[in-house]
């Protein structure tokens, strides 16, 4: 027994942790697992896109390697916000960039990373991955894009 | 990374598979997104399992394969707060925070949701259930009472087996397994996708094996035992009727030979079961009707040769909402019928039907905090059909009785700080008298009377509990702990009162026999590295006092303090190279005191000595399809009594598991 806690306790220093990298990424829209994570949630979005449909990514708002990679049956290219029109989704950095999509579009999907765009009813959408994964929608914005989201998955997420 | 390619691989089949509105949990999906397990099993709602108002255990698909088990009771014996024994190879026992008796009917078990124990018992069959180890997404174990949301029985906690979905997911799989005991068992699954909107899951398998050795096993209790078997058939189906609508259809059968020689039972049953359901988005909430039927055919092939045959047919009905941004609600209807019949019961039949409604109101009243509350009335009336034995004493009128049950769980969640979360919980769970407990009438030869006790009160269970949790996020690991302090009130038990005269014959009947208390404290730490290795030490203690009535017999159903480990180790270490996979998981539990049936002295106490159990096994993954695996149980011993019946026996397995 002795020697199987002294295994444990040595372990424990010596192994290398199983926690999140520790590169900062709160908000960091550009992360690979930020990009991974909002394309799985657009599994939840009641409108399906056609499949060539177009998805913009503003300035650094996503990894457009990523993006592309991952909605491969989907046209991603770099934009700006007045690029949304005849969009299905857009990444934003910014609220105003999120009025300025909408401006464009009124029914397209805005994707921020962080809670303030959603909390100023401008994105539809952002997530949090860390401390863990938090996911809000913006009832306001989504309503007005006519977006409808899983029911199950609306009991997960925070809603503002 | 694994997590990262199991997302990328969900993004990858964006808008293939996935309905446009899933009405059932889509846990794989969901579980994609928040990066961790994802329940129904605590509110009715899904929740990430961090936020769940309840202790909860989540054993996944990894953790399966890597126990190397053939079973799901061996797969789950070192998890921290169940107690764990065997009667024979096909009899596991589980129980949650001790207390256990034969035939545990404190511990509701579910699969998806439906409940797939005895009825006529209160048991759970673990061989007959229709799954496959193969087609489990995860196992959630409920630790304290949870009768607010599923009712009678889930007394001492809830383990409900999810699947993969027959809608979301492809689960193919067969695996073959070999080993000592003469062990010969295979299993397979296979998922039908007809378009993007049916799915069809089947799964069967089946096993067979030579009992343990019997040597030091008192020779009344080893005689006539049986081959131990099981075989099980199951098909699932889900139609996506509409964007707003899905129905489900589900069928299986099982059946199992199984040994109780600590009561001389050899016993041989069989399980059919049907359950369709009908879940709708509306404009009223996510709307879900759900009817199944299981029937049981429970045969004694011993001494006591009897059969039973239990039929129960359930229907529920419930509502999940949101109103405002921050209030989740579920209001629920659950009807249930049950009948059981044959010599246990004289050729007459007993039945009762329960009426029950309920609600669950979970407010997040702050970022990181929320408080889960849940109310469920149950109403329950007893009746009998057929001829009521003049030699019992009771009349017809003897059934005509009801009980209410009110039942609560309060839970609230806080996280104190991105690494700390704290549990504050109160529930009132109860425990049913069975409907053996309540109205078998079996003349026993010699002049004596076993006989049910229709006037019976159920168990109330009521528990108190803190938990804490704290992620060490440097070192990869998690920290898990609670106290709990619950209360048993009205226990009962078979056979349980003092044996009186009636006529010629000697009647042994249940009686409620008093009440009986428990303080407990489980911690857990467990870590998994990315560099492969994996650990995990928990510890738990338990006491328990016991307030029998005078009048009550001592024994197996009534020294609940003596008959529970007071102190369990479960530890565990493992290592992931490359194709290889290696794993151990141990225990270490105090003595106990059992009890083993003799026609002359009835039960007879056995002191079950502490002892230390290890399994071990290694996994090779040949190619991504196919893996192969050989695991030891019972590393330390050859022989080990895990309670007073046969002696388990060290088991080696071989397996091979083909996925495509």
């Amino acid at each position: 027994m002795r020697h199987l806690v002294v295994f444990l306790v040595s372990a424990l220093f010596v192994c290398a942790p199983a926690g999140p990298s520790t590169r900062a990424f709160a908000a960091d829209a550009t992360d690979t697992k930020w990009v991974l994570i909002v394309v799985t949630t657009l599994n939840f979005v009641n409108r399906k896109p056609a499949p060539d449909a177009k998805v913009v990514v503003v300035g650094n708002a996503a990894d457009l390697a990523t993006a592309q990679s991952s909605l491969a049956e989907m046209t991603v290219t770099e934009g700006k916000a007045g690029d949304a029109a005849g969009a299905y989704a857009i990444f934003v950095n910014t609220a105003d960039e999120a009025r300025a999509a909408h401006a464009a579009n009124s029914a397209i999907l805005i994707i921020g990373s962080n809670e303030s765009c959603v909390e100023a009813g401008a994105c539809v959408l952002a997530v949090e991955t860390q401390p863990k994964v938090t996911i809000y929608v913006s009832r306001a914005a989504a309503q007005a894009a006519g977006i409808e989201f899983d029911p199950n998955f609306k009991m997960m997420i925070t809603e503002k | 990374m694994r997590r990262y390619l199991t997302t990328t691989a969900c993004a990858a089949v964006f808008l293939s598979t996935v309905p446009a509105l899933a009405q059932t949990v889509n846990y794989g999906s969901l579980e994609d997104v928040f990066s961790e397990p994802v329940t129904t099993s605590a509110t009715g709602k899904p929740q990430k399992v961090s936020e769940a108002p309840v202790n909860m255990e989540i054993i996944t698909q990894d953790d399966i394969r890597r126990s190397g088990a053939d079973n799901i009771p061996d797969v789950l014996q070192f998890l921290v707060g169940l107690d764990f024994r065997r009667s024979s190879f096909n009899d596991p026992e589980l129980s949650i925070r001790g207390y256990d008796q034969p035939w545990n009917p404190r511990l509701l078990v579910l699969v998806n949701g439906r409940p797939v124990y005895e009825d006529f018992y209160g048991d759970v069959v673990w061989a007959a259930i229709p799954v496959q180890l193969d087609e489990i997404r995860q196992i959630e174990v409920v630790k304290g009472p949870n009768s607010a949301l599923f009712g009678f029985n889930a007394a001492s906690g809830v383990i409900n087996i999810v699947t993969y979905d027959p809608l979301y997911d492809r689960a193919n799989a067969v695996t073959l397994r070999t080993g000592t005991q003469a062990l010969r068992e295979g299993s397979a699954v296979a998922t039908v996708h007809i378009g993007d909107t049916i799915g069809v899951r089947m799964s069967a398998g089946g096993m067979e094996a030579d009992e343990f050795k019997v040597n030091d096993v008192p020779a009344e209790n080893a005689v006539g035992l049986l081959h131990p078997m099981s075989g099980t058939f199951n098909i699932d189906g889900r139609w996506q009727v509409t964007p707003d609508v899905q129905f489900s259809l589900e069928g299986g059968a099982g059946t199992m030979k199984r040994n109780f020689p600590a009561d001389e039972t050899p016993e041989y049953d069989k399980t059919d079961t049907i359950r369709s359901r009908l879940s709708a988005n509306t404009g009223i909430g996510l709307v879900d009707l759900d009817f199944y039927r299981n029937v049981w055919q429970i045969n004694y092939l011993g001494s006591q040769a009897q059969h039973a045959t239990d039929i129960a047919d359930d229907f529920r009905a419930s509502d999940l909402f949101k109103i405002g941004l921050s209030n989740s609600f579920r209001i629920g209807f659950e009807y249930k019928y049950n009948e059981a019949y044959g010599e246990f019961l004289s050729g007459s039949t007993d039945y009762y039907s329960t009426y029950s409604i309920g609600g669950m109101w979970n407010w997040d009243i702050a970022p990181g905090v929320s408080l889960t509350n849940a109310l469920r009335e149950d109403y329950l009336q007893l009746g009998f059909k057929g001829m009521v034995l003049p030699i019992t004493g009771q009349t017809a009128s003897s059934y005509d009785t009801s009980l209410n049950a009110l039942s609560f769980n309060s839970g609230l969640v806080y996280s104190v700080s991105d690494e700390d979360v704290v549990r504050l919980m109160a529930a009132r769970g109860f425990q049913l008298p069975s409907l053996d407990d309540l109205g078998q009438q079996i003349p026993v030869p010699g002049n004596s009377l076993d006989l049910g006790q229709p006037a019976l009160k159920p168990t109330v269970v009521l528990n108190f509990e803190a938990d804490y949790d704290h992620t060490f996020t440097r070192l990869g690991a998690t920290l898990r702990s609670a106290v709990f302090r619950q209360n048993n009130n009205g226990l009962f038990g078979y056979d349980a009162g003092v044996p009186y005269q009636l006529g010629v014959n000697t009647v042994y009947q249940s009686a409620n026999l008093g009440s009986s208390d428990e303080t407990g404290v489980e911690i857990a730490l467990k870590s998994a590295s990315r560099a492969g290795f994996r650990w995990n030490v928990s510890y738990s203690y338990a006491t328990i006092t016991d307030h029998i009535d005078s009048g009550i017999a001592a024994g197996v159903y009534s020294t609940y303090a003596g008959s529970t480990p007071q102190n369990i180790v479960d530890f565990g270490i493992g290592y992931t190279l490359d194709r290889w996979e290696f794993d151990a998981q141990g225990r270490w539990q105090s003595k106990f005191l059992d009890y083993r049936f003799n026609a002359a002295l009835g039960y007879v106490p056995v002191t079950i000595a502490n002892y230390v159990t290890a399994n071990a096994h290694v996994g090779f993954r040949v190619t991504d399809g196919v893996s192969l695996g050989l695991t030891v149980e019972q590393l330390e011993a050859e022989h080990l009594l895990e309670r007073a019946s046969i002696p388990v026996d060290r088991r080696i397995i071989v397996s091979t598991t083909v996925k495509f």
